[in-house]
C-alpha cells in the first residue's frame, strides 16, 4: 500500500550543528533525507517505516569537492553530477566518475548523493566499489565530534554499518597516489540505464614492466555488502599479469564471493561474470587504460 | 488544395503537441469533480483459489468509507469479454489469477480508499494452480474455465506438407518461446463516471474503443446503451492494452451508479503491470524445408499461446498467428495449428503485433538457418521467395497490389552494406553482427464485416468538422483524419475539426486496434469529405451552368478555373438555402473471412510489409547485447504524415528492441515478482542507436491516397532481426526471449565453434 503524505514530517535545519542537535536529543528517531533517491522509492512502496525526517540537502557543510596535494575530499551531499564533471575526479578516480555516470539516469544523478549511497548500504550499489578501490575514508559527524574511519570495513554485514544514530556521514576523503595507474569500471545490468547490477566490479592496479606492484579489487552484488577482495589481490600483488596469475587469481576471487539467486540474476551468472571480468582487468592492465565499453557516437546514413 | 499547398504526404506536427508539451491536456487523472469519491479495487493473492467467504463489515465501519461492493452487488451482467463474457467484474466463488478482482470500496478520500481495500477479509481455499500452457492442455490437468483449459484452436492447411518436405533438400525444425510482456504505456488505466440528473451515466476513460467500453458498461449495469456515454480522455498510449478490458469503466460505473456520487477509479503502475491485459507468451514449434536451390517448399508449425485467466482476444490473436505463420513468402505446402490455453496468469490479449512478433522470431530464426545451411545470404535467400504482385499467401489469397516487402530487402542489402564496415570492435570479447528480420501485417481485424464510418460538415466558409469514432490514442489518427479532409475540401489544417472519442456523437469505428485507423477510418474521412465537397461542386454546378467535374473547391470558394470565375460556398450557400453541407462516409475493407477447418481466405484487404536491419554487439564476458545500429524500411503504402510515420517506426524498434532483450513478467508459482518500472525493464534512451527510417510506398489501390498502417508491420520483425544478428554476432542461437545477459551467455557455453571467427 501507498503511503499518506501528511502522516509524515519533515524539519529542515538551517546548519549542520542543529541538526546534530537534533539526532542527540531524541537518537534515532529523526532520519537523514539527502537527495531523498533511496527514501522516496521506499515511501511510494509504503516500506518506509520512519515518519520523521531530517532534511539535510541545504547543509553547506555536507557540500562540495576539495582538493589538497594529498587528497580529494567529497562533501557526503556530492551528488553524481557533481562527481561526473569534476575534471580531477576525471583524471585521478575515473571508476568514481564511471560508476556516476551509469547510476540511474539523469535525474537520479542530479538528486542522489554518495552519502546516501554508502549509508543506503545496498550490496548492489554502484558508487562503493570504486569508493573501496580508491581506499575511501569517511568523516562520521555527531553532536560531541567528529571521527575518520577507513570505508573498508564500514559494512559489517548486510545493510549494517559503523554509523550511530546520532552520526551522520559527512565527509569522503580520496588519497591521491601521484603514480600512474589503471583504471577499471563496469557495470553489468540488463540496461544502460536506470539498472539495478547484476555485478559491478572495479579495480586499479599499478603494472610496471608486466608485473602487479599493487592492485586493489571490489565488488558489488555478489555478497551481503559490497566487497573488498583482500585474498585475490594478495594472488596478484608482485605478480607478472600471466595466465596462470590470473587463474591463480580467478580462484581467489571465486572464494571470496559468494553470490546468491535473486530475479535479477543468479548466483552461477554473477560468479562467472565476476572472474571473466577479473581477467578482463588484468588483460587490460597490459595495455592501455580501459574504463569499459563507454558510449558509441552513431555513424549516421 | 490551393497555392499547391498540400496536406497529405507533409509531415505536419500533431495538432495537440503544443497542448501536450505545454501539460495542458486532460488525462483522467486530471479530471475532478464535484463531490468525488475514490474507488479501489480488492484482489487475489493467490492464482487459484476458491472464495470462502468474503467480510466487508470492517471496511463498510471506516470513517469516508460510502461503498464496499462484492459481486451479488453488480445490478446487471457480472461477466464481460470482447469474444467471450468469461472475466467476472468481480469474483464470487473463485479467483483465476494473482490480482482477480473479489471486491471494490470507494471514500471519499484516495487514501481512505486504500485503507478500506485492506481492510475487506477475503478467506480464500489456495489451490494448486495451472501455469504450463502445455500441461495445461492436457485433459487431467485442474480446468482454468469451466470449458476446458483450450480456449481455442485455429488451423490453417495447405498443400501438404509432407509433399513439400519431401520435396525438401533441407529441412530445419527448432522450438521457441517467448515471454508475457506488458504494454508499459505512461499512463495508467484509470476511469472517472458521473450520473446526472436523468439517471444517465456519463463515463471519462482513456481507452482504445470508448463504444465497446459503453456496452460492457451499459451490459453490467443493466441499462441501454442509450443511457451510458463514455467520453475518451486524452490517452497516454494503448498498444492494444487499452482495448477489451473494460473493467477500469465498469468499476468507476458501478461506484457512481451505487452512490450517486462521481466515482474515480485510477490504477497505480503496480496494478496496472499486475491485472491489465499482456503479450501472450508462446510456444512455438516449427519445421521449414526449402530446395537446393533456395525455394521454399512447406512450412509446418504448432504453437500454443498463453492466454491467461481468461480468454480476451486469445482466439484472433493466435488466429492471427496462425494466418500470418509462414511470413511474407510464397510457400506451396503450409500446415498451421494454433491455441490459445487458459492457465492461472494474468490475461493476455491485444498488443501490437497481436500474435505476429512472436512466430516472427520463430520463422526468421528459421530461415537464418536455412540461408547458412544452403550457403546463400539471408537477404538473397528472402528475396528468391518473398511476396510479389500476384502472389498467393499461404491463406490462398491473390494479392493484386501493393506488395512491397521485396523493395524493403533491397533497400536492407543497402543499409546492410552501410553497416559491415562497423563490425569491427577492436576487442576480443566484444562481437559485432548484422541480422535481418522480415514480417507483413494484415490490415484490420480478420473477420468481415468491419466497417469505418465518417461524418463531415462543410461549413459556408469552407471549414468543417470531421466525426469519426476511431479514437486518437497517441499516435496521431486526429492529425490524419485532419490531413485528409484538409487535403479533399482544399483548406489548410487549422480549417478542420476533428472529434472522436464520445459515444454520444461519434459513430462506433470499432477500436483503434489491428492496423486499422488510417486505412478503413482514413478511407471513412476521405468518403465524407469527397461526398461534401461533391455537393458543393453540384450546387456550384448548377450556379456556373457547367459540369462539376470542371471546378474546383479550395479555402471556401469554388472556382471555374479555365474561365477565373469564382463563388464563396457562403453566397452558394445562401443562394441555394443551405446552412452546412453534411456528408456521411462508410468504407468496409474486401475480404472473406477464413474457413475454419482450412484456414483460407482472404482475411485482409491489404498487407504492411517490413523489413529491419539490425547490429548488435555482444559482450562474451558478460552475455550483454547491445543494439548498435539498426535501419527500418517499411512498406506503409503512401505515408499522408511522414513524420508520424517515423515516429510509430522509432517507436516500434524501442518497444520491439526492449521485447527481444530485456522486458519480461518474471513469476514465481503464478505470482509477477516485478510488478514495477525498477524491476519490469524496458530500454531506455541510452540503451538505443537512433534508428534509420527508410520509407517505402507501394500505393494501395484501396487505401487513402494509396495508405495502409504501420502500427504494427513495424513491431512484427525487430525481435527477430535483434534475435538474428546475435547469431551473426556470435554464433549462438537464441530460442527464449528475452535475451537477457544470463541467456546469451548460458548459450555461448554451448556454442559449438563458429564457422569463421572475426
Ligand atoms: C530511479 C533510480 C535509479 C537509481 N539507480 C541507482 C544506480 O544505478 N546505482 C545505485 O547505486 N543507486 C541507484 N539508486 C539509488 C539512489 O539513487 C542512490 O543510492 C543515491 O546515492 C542515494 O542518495 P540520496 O541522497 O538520494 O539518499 P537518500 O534517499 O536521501 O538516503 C538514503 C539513505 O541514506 C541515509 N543518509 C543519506 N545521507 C546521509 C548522511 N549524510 N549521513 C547519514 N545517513 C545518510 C538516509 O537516512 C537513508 O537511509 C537509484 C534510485 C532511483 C530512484
Amino acid at each position: 500500500m501507498r503511503s499518506c503524505l501528511p502522516d509524515y514530517e519533515l524539519v529542515a535545519p538551517a546548519n549542520l550543528r542543529e541538526a546534530l542537535a537534533l539526532m542527540a536529543g531524541e537518537p534515532g528517531a529523526w532520519k537523514p533525507f539527502a537527495g531523498g533517491t533511496d527514501l522516496m522509492v521506499l515511501l511510494e512502496a509504503g516500506k518506509l517505516p520512519h515518519k520523521r525526517f531530517l532534511s539535510l540537502w541545504h547543509l553547506r557543510e555536507l557540500k562540495g569537492i576539495e582538493v589538497s596535494p594529498t587528497a580529494v575530499t567529497l562533501g557526503a551531499l556530492t551528488t553524481y553530477t557533481e562527481v561526473l564533471r569534476h575534471p580531477v575526479l576525471q583524471q585521478e578516480f575515473p571508476c568514481l566518475c564511471q560508476g556516476a555516470r551509469e547510476t540511474g539516469g539523469v535525474a537520479t544523478q542530479n538528486r542522489g548523493t554518495l552519502g546516501g549511497n554508502i549509508a543506503n548500504a545496498s550490496p548492489a550499489a554502484d558508487s562503493p566499489p570504486a569508493l573501496l578501490v580508491y581506499d575511501a575514508e569517511l568523516e562520521l559527524v555527531s553532536a560531541t565530534g567528529s571521527r575518520w574511519v577507513p570505508y573498508r570495513g564500514f559494512h559489517s554485514s548486510y545493510k549494517q554499518m559503523d554509523l550511530r544514530p546520532n552520526e551522520l556521514i559527512a565527509r569522503i576523503r580520496l588519497p591521491r597516489v601521484g603514480r600512474p595507474r589503471r583504471h577499471y569500471y563496469r557495470k553489468v545490468g540488463t540496461r544502460k540505464a536506470q539498472a539495478i547490477s547484476k555485478v559491478v566490479f572495479a579495480g586499479v592496479a599499478e603494472v610496471e614492466g608486466g608485473v602487479v606492484r599493487d592492485v586493489r579489487i571490489a565488488l558489488g552484488s555478489v555478497a551481503p555488502t559490497v566487497l573488498r577482495c583482500a585474498k585475490t589481490e594478495a594472488v596478484l600483488r608482485g605478480h607478472p599479469t600471466v595466465e596462470s596469475t590470473v587463474a591463480a587469481a580467478q580462484a581467489a576471487l571465486a572464494g571470496e564471493i559468494a553470490p546468491i539467486d535473486d530475479f535479477r540474476s543468479t548466483a552461477k551468472y554473477r560468479r562467472r561474470v565476476s572472474l571473466n571480468l577479473l581477467a578482463v582487468f588484468l588483460q587490460s592492465c597490459l595495455g592501455t587504460v580501459e574504463q569499459g565499453p563507454g558510449p558509441e557516437p552513431w555513424y549516421g546514413a | 488544395m490551393a497555392d499547391n499547398q498540400k496536406a497529405v504526404g507533409v509531415s505536419v506536427p500533431r495538432i495537440e503537441a503544443r497542448e501536450k508539451v505545454l501539460g495542458r491536456s486532460v488525462y483522467v487523472d486530471d479530471l475532478r469533480r464535484e463531490g468525488m469519491i475514490w474507488g479501489k479495487v480488492v484482489r487475489s493473492p493467490h492464482p487459484r483459489a476458491r472464495i470462502v467467504h468474503v467480510d466487508v463489515t470492517e471496511a463498510r465501519g471506516l470513517p469516508g468509507v460510502v461503498a464496499v461492493l462484492t459481486a451479488a452487488d453488480v445490478p446487471g451482467d457480472r461477466y464481460v469479454g470482447p469474444l467471450v463474457k468469461d472475466q467476472p467484474i468481480l469474483c464470487s466463488s473463485s479467483v483465476r489469477f494473482e490480482g482477480d478482482a473479489v471486491a471494490l470500496v470507494a471514500a471519499t478520500a484516495e487514501e481512505v480508499a486504500e485503507t478500506a481495500r485492506d481492510a475487506v477479509r477475503v478467506e480464500y481455499e489456495i489451490l494448486e494452480p495451472v501455469l504450463d500452457p502445455i500441461a495445461a492442455m492436457s485433459p487431467e490437468a485442474p480446468q482454468v474455465q469451466a470449458g476446458g483449459n483450450v480456449a481455442s484452436y485455429s488451423k490453417l492447411r495447405r498443400g501438404d506438407v509432407e509433399v513439400g518436405f519431401r520435396a525438401a533438400d533441407v529441412i530445419v525444425e527448432d522450438s521457441f518461446s517467448t515471454q508475457m510482456i506488458d504494454h508499459a504505456y505512461l499512463e495508467p488505466e484509470g476511469a472517472v463516471a458521473e450520473v446526472d440528473a436523468e439517471g444517465k451515466v456519463t463515463i471519462w476513460v482513456c481507452s482504445q474503443y470508448p463504444h465497446y467500453d459503453r456496452q460492457e458498461v451499459a451490459r453490467v449495469l443493466g441499462v441501454s446503451l442509450a443511457r451510458v456515454r463514455v467520453i475518451q480522455t486524452t490517452t497516454g498510449g494503448g498498444f492494444g492494452g487499452k482495448f477489451g478490458s473494460p473493467l477500469v469503466s465498469c468499476y468507476a460505473a458501478l461506484l457512481a451508479a451505487r452512490t450517486g456520487r462521481p466515482a474515480k477509479v485510477l490504477y497505480t503502475r503496480e496494478e496496472s503491470l499486475r491485472t491489465t491485459v499482456k503479450r501472450h507468451p508462446y510456444r512455438i514449434h516449427y519445421k521449414v524445408g526449402a530446395t537446393r536451390s533456395g525455394k521454399l517448399t512447406a512450412v509446418e508449425a504448432r504453437f500454443v499461446g498463453d492466454t491467461g485467466a481468461y480468454l480476451v482476444v486469445g482466439r484472433a490473436v493466435v488466429g492471427k498467428s496462425t494466418s500470418h505463420g509462414a511470413g511474407p513468402y510464397e510457400v506451396p505446402h503450409v500446415k498451421m495449428d494454433g491455441y490459445a490455453v487458459y492457465t492461472n496468469k494474468a490475461p493476455a490479449g491485444a498488443m501490437r503485433g497481436y500474435g505476429v512478433p512472436q512466430v516472427a522470431v520463430a520463422y526468421e530464426s528459421l530461415l537464418d538457418e536455412l540461408a547458412r545451411k544452403l550457403n546463400l545470404d539471408p537477404i538473397e535467400f528472402r528475396l528468391k521467395n518473398v511476396l510479389r504482385e500476384g502472389s498467393q499467401t499461404a491463406t490462398g489469397q491473390t494479392l493484386l497490389h501493393s506488395v512491397g516487402v521485396a523493395e524493403t530487402l533491397e533497400r536492407a542489402a543497402d543499409a546492410r552494406r552501410e553497416m559491415t564496415p562497423h563490425l569491427k570492435t577492436g576487442k576480443p570479447y566484444l562481437k559485432r553482427g548484422i541480422g535481418v528480420g522480415v514480417s507483413w501485417h494484415g490490415i484490420g481485424a480478420a473477420r468481415s464485416p468491419s466497417q469505418a464510418t465518417a461524418y463531415v460538415n462543410l461549413c459556408g466558409d469552407g471549414s468543417a468538422t470531421v466525426l469519426c469514432g476511431s479514437v486518437d490514442i497517441g499516435q496521431g489518427s486526429n492529425t490524419l483524419f485532419s490531413q485528409i479532409a484538409a487535403e479533399e475540401l482544399g483548406v489548410p489544417l487549422d480549417q478542420i475539426s476533428v472529434v472522436t472519442g464520445d459515444t454520444l456523437t461519434t459513430p462506433d469505428c470499432e477500436a483503434t486496434t489491428a492496423t486499422r485507423v488510417t486505412y478503413l477510418s482514413g478511407n471513412a474521412v476521405r468518403l465524407a469529405a469527397e461526398k461534401a465537397k461533391g455537393t458543393a461542386l453540384e450546387l456550384a454546378a448548377k450556379h456556373f451552368g457547367c459540369l462539376p467535374e470542371h471546378l474546383i473547391l479550395a479555402r471556401g470558394k469554388v472556382q471555374v478555373p479555365d474561365a477565373a470565375l469564382e463563388i464563396s460556398l457562403t453566397d452558394l450557400f445562401k443562394k441555394h438555402a443551405v446552412q452546412q453541407i453534411s456528408a456521411l462516409g462508410v468504407f468496409s475493407p474486401d475480404c472473406t473471412p477464413l474457413d475454419p477447418e482450412t484456414g483460407q481466405g482472404s482475411p485482409h484487404a491489404t498487407y504492411g510489409f517490413g523489413t529491419h536491419v539490425a547490429l548488435v554487439e555482444v559482450d562474451q564476458e558478460t552475455g550483454a547485447v547491445r543494439l548498435v545500429d539498426y535501419a527500418a524500411f517499411n512498406d506503409v503504402g503512401k505515408a499522408i504524415n511522414p513524420q508520424a510515420v517515423e515516429g510509430q517506426i522509432e517507436g516500434a524498434v524501442a518497444m520491439g528492441t526492449g521485447y527481444a532483450l530485456s522486458e519480461g513478467m518474471i513469476f514465481d508459482r503464478g505470482k509477477i515478482l516485478n510488478p514495477s518500472f525498477a524491476t519490469y525493464l524496458l530500454l531506455t534512451a541510452a540503451d538505443l542507436p537512433p534508428v534509420r527510417v527508410g520509407l517505402v510506398e507501394a500505393p494501395e489501390p484501396t487505401g487513402p491516397y494509396g495508405a495502409k498502417g504501420v502500427g504494427e508491420p513495424s513491431m512484427n520483425p525487430v525481435a527477430a532481426a535483434v534475435i538474428n544478428a546475435i547469431y551473426d554476432a556470435v554464433g549462438v542461437r537464441i530460442r527464449e526471449l528475452p535475451a537477457v545477459p544470463e541467456t546469451v551467455f548460458a548459450a555461448l557455453k554451448t556454442r559449438q565453434p563458429l564457422p569463421a571467427d572475426r
